[in-house]
């Protein structure tokens, strides 16, 4: 755009040089006139037709540079404005993700371990109280077993007690008959007694019966508790092994989950500051935009120097103000490079930020 | 809750690209698009600091800070003026009118926060 506007001015400067050429010519060597009934140069030029279609080209052409500019100055900034938005957007979004991501994962792999593993522990607690109490009952058991073998025992003896009682009290009705008519009395009282060593000796027959019955069942029941709780231990162990490999692969996954959502969670990061910094570049839509506001009017203003020049009309031009021009477009930069450029006549970069406290 | 900063600025871009900045450093942010957009904001809520730009359509920045500081309750709220211009003359300007900085865009966003929190009210 500072091309188009050096092409005005050029093509200002031209027309007035060659005006004021031409005009010397005519006032020192005499001219005719021209169709219009203006002055013709020497050459046959008509001045004020040269002169109506440089007002034309001021009033129809210079609008339409400046018409372009603020064009693109207004699409630039639309355009700018929309990205910035979407970026900031995008900003908005990562800063959202990065807090729930974060919000969700602090702490929570240890967290999640640790409730894992303390209910698979309550489990195997439960499983290890279950099977303390399989091993009383079968302490019990085997008292109970021992108990029985006390009572066949005692059985045994009940059984060679009446056996003796039986034969001692065969002896005595022997004795009884031996001694006749005065031993009649004490031979009753011995078959008596034999009677009931008999009965003894069959109680505890039965009783002997009913314990080593008791013994079989016991022992049956004892093979089989045994063999169950050997079983459970085992059960209980395999369970317990379990639980450790399930918790030690929980863990190498939360771990896992936990570095990849870091890993997420730092790439976010990164992005959402690369896109954050990128935006800070955005800025250059606003100085841009000046600039081309200013050099919008700029243009503008050429129309107006070209009539001030045109104002006494063909008889009496007057130059170009360009001093005036050009402090009139100083007046309207606000950025230094603007004064930079515009004393320089060279293109510059953008300063470093200027921060002045009062 | 955050402390509250006003932009005022006419164009999108820096108010979005200046909100980012200070959003990502924990301040809450309002806006307005011009001097006098800026001015009605300034309705009795708590704002601890101002950021306004100076050529603005309707009422510049230089203005706008003058009238601010009119208003009771923003009396004593800082200003800072973030523009293209870097004239010692509109410095002066600003500094009569009020503002406490003067910063010249492009600005970084490190700089800018640490310009706001030498100022920002308590």
């Amino acid at each position: 755009m500072t091309l188009v506007w050096a092409a005005a001015l050029l093509v200002a400067a031209t027309a007035t040089g060659w005006l004021g050429y031409r005009f010397g010519a005519a006032r020192a060597g005499g001219t005719g006139t021209g169709g219009a009934g203006g002055p013709v140069d020497p050459a046959g030029v008509d001045v004020q037709a040269y002169l109506a279609s440089l007002t034309e080209f001021g009033e129809t052409v210079t609008p339409i540079w400046s018409t372009h500019v603020e064009s693109s100055r207004q699409q630039m900034e639309t355009a700018v404005g929309e990205l910035v938005a979407i970026f900031s957007g995008i900003v908005q979004l990562l800063d959202d993700v990065l807090a729930e991501s974060q919000g969700s994962m602090a702490g929570s792999h240890g967290d999640v371990f640790n409730s894992s593993r303390n209910r698979l522990r309550a489990v195997v607690t439960e499983l290890d109280e279950t099977l303390e109490l399989k091993r009383r009952t079968l302490e019990e058991l085997r008292l109970l077993k021992g108990l029985n073998d006390d009572m066949k025992t005692m059985t045994a003896e009940v059984t060679k007690i009446a056996s003796q009682t039986h034969l001692l009290a065969l002896n005595a009705s022997i004795e009884a008959e031996r001694v006749g008519e005065a031993g009649r009395a004490f031979s009753v009282v011995a078959a008596e007694v034999r009677q009931l060593a008999d009965l003894s000796g069959h109680t505890g027959e039965r009783i002997g019966q009913k314990a080593e019955e008791v013994r079989k069942a016991l022992e049956s029941t004892f093979a089989a508790a045994e063999a169950q709780t050997a079983r459970e231990e085992n059960m209980v162990a395999d369970a317990n092994h379990q639980v450790q490999s399930v918790l030690e692969d929980l863990m190498t996954t939360v771990e896992a989950v936990h570095r990849a959502s870091e890993d997420l969670g730092r790439t976010t990061g990164e992005i959402k500051d690369q896109i954050a910094h990128s935006l800070v570049s955005f800025q250059f839509q606003d100085r841009i935009s000046q600039m081309l506001e200013h050099l919008r009017d700029g243009i503008d203003l050429f129309p107006h120097v070209l009539a001030e020049s045109l104002r006494d009309g063909p008889a009496a031009l007057h130059p170009f103000d360009s001093a005036a021009l050009r402090e009139s477009l100083r007046n309207s930069y606000t950025m230094a490079e603007e004064h930079h450029v515009h004393d320089s006549g060279q293109a510059v970069g953008v300063t470093e930020t200027e921060i002045t406290f009062f | 809750m955050g402390k509250t900063i006003l932009i005022v600025d006419d164009s999108a871009s820096v108010r979005q690209v200046v909100g980012i900045a200070l959003r990502g450093a924990g301040y809450e942010v309002i806006e307005g698009v011009d001097g006098q957009d800026g001015l009605s904001k300034l309705d009795g809520r708590k704002i601890h600091l101002i950021i306004s730009d100076v050529n603005m359509p309707r009422m510049d920045g230089i203005t706008f800070v003058k009238e601010a500081k009119k208003l009771p309750a923003y009396k004593f709220t800082p200003i800072i003026i973030l523009t293209t211009e870097s004239e010692e003359k509109k410095k002066l300007e600003g500094q009569q009118a009020g503002a406490k900085a003067w910063v010249v865009k492009p600005f970084q966003p490190a700089q800018m926060l640490a310009a706001v929190s030498k100022l920002i009210l308590p």
